[in-house]
């Protein structure tokens, strides 16, 4: 199974890291669509699906938590699973986040395996890319 | 604030510095002593609020911009552009101050501006403070005769 995955930062050369751990990873990606704030992600999830949605939070115009509440408030986007990858990594912050709705949050700087480790956490999938944790699996035997 | 204090803000902000330079840039910084005649060839900025607020300055040497631009998005020389190193030093100054204030209190919600950028002019020395200041620090690093400097002053509301 492959994934559409959003990207929204307003720095192009996070956006480009993101995309490029993603890729690396292993993680079976079909689209990559990037957003430059919250706004440009609202206007593109008009025209695309997307499965994930990886997002900043400190961008001009319409900033991560804003668009979070946004996406919570529409039936049609409030199951897509939304990952923070920020700065603001407070303890106060990452709760403000999930209070808001986001599965996964990851603090800047941040490793290559960090990035996959809540990406296949949020979405489920193991470490071959495929849907479907190998605990599923496991405890399946176990029956 | 105490001279103990001050002095283990300036292991704070290098330990920041450090940890975003090599994880996000690859890149491995020496700490250096004040020189007098240092220029850089752009700075960037970011203000922030809270439990305390002020602002952070960033000092780049244009080869060490294009240094991270190159190592972070695995470029080569001919395809950095100066709007990816004026991105590359935005996305610096956000992580280290994001960091730094998260090593200082975790607990405190920090609200960070977004980071201004804008090249210096060659002659435009570095500002250094003369004296220490009990709200501000400044710190020098260097890679391979690639400069950054950092500014950071701070205070209680």
């Amino acid at each position: 199974m492959s994934f559409n995955v959003m990207i929204v930062d307003d720095s192009n050369a996070m956006r480009g890291v993101i995309r490029k751990i993603i890729a690396m990873s292993g993680f079976k990606m079909d689209a990559c669509l990037e957003a430059g704030n919250g706004k440009e992600a609202m206007t593109l999830l008009d025209s695309n699906w997307v499965d994930v949605i990886l997002s900043d939070i400190n961008m001009p115009e319409m900033n991560g938590l804003e668009l979070l509440s946004r996406l919570k408030q529409d039936d049609l986007f409030k199951e897509i699973p939304v990952i923070m990858i920020t700065t603001e990594g407070s303890s106060p912050r990452m709760e403000e986040a999930f209070r808001y709705g986001a599965k996964g949050f990851i603090k800047k700087p941040f490793l290559p395996g960090d990035l996959k480790k809540v990406l296949h956490e949020v979405l489920g999938v193991n470490d071959d890319g495929d849907y479907g944790s190998d605990e599923e699996g496991d405890s399946d035997l176990d029956f | 604030m105490t001279m103990e204090t001050m002095d283990q803000m300036k292991k704070v902000i290098a330990t920041s510095i450090f940890e975003v330079f090599e994880k996000m840039f690859f890149i491995f910084l020496e700490p250096v002593e004040k020189k007098n005649d240092l220029t850089f060839d752009m700075e960037t900025e970011i203000k922030f609020t809270g439990s305390a607020e002020g602002c952070m300055k960033m000092f780049f040497s244009d080869g060490l911009a294009s240094l991270m631009a190159r190592n972070m998005l695995s470029l080569d020389d001919e395809e950095v552009t100066d709007a990816l190193k004026a991105d590359c030093s935005r996305e610096a100054i956000n992580m280290v101050c994001g960091n730094l204030l998260r090593t200082c209190d975790s607990r405190i919600i920090f609200n960070l501006s977004i980071p201004t950028f804008q090249k210096n002019h060659p002659s435009d020395p570095f500002p250094f403070q003369q004296k220490a200041q009990l709200d501000s620090w400044q710190s020098l690093f260097d890679v391979d005769g690639e400069s950054l400097g950092v500014l950071l002053q701070m205070q209680r509301p």
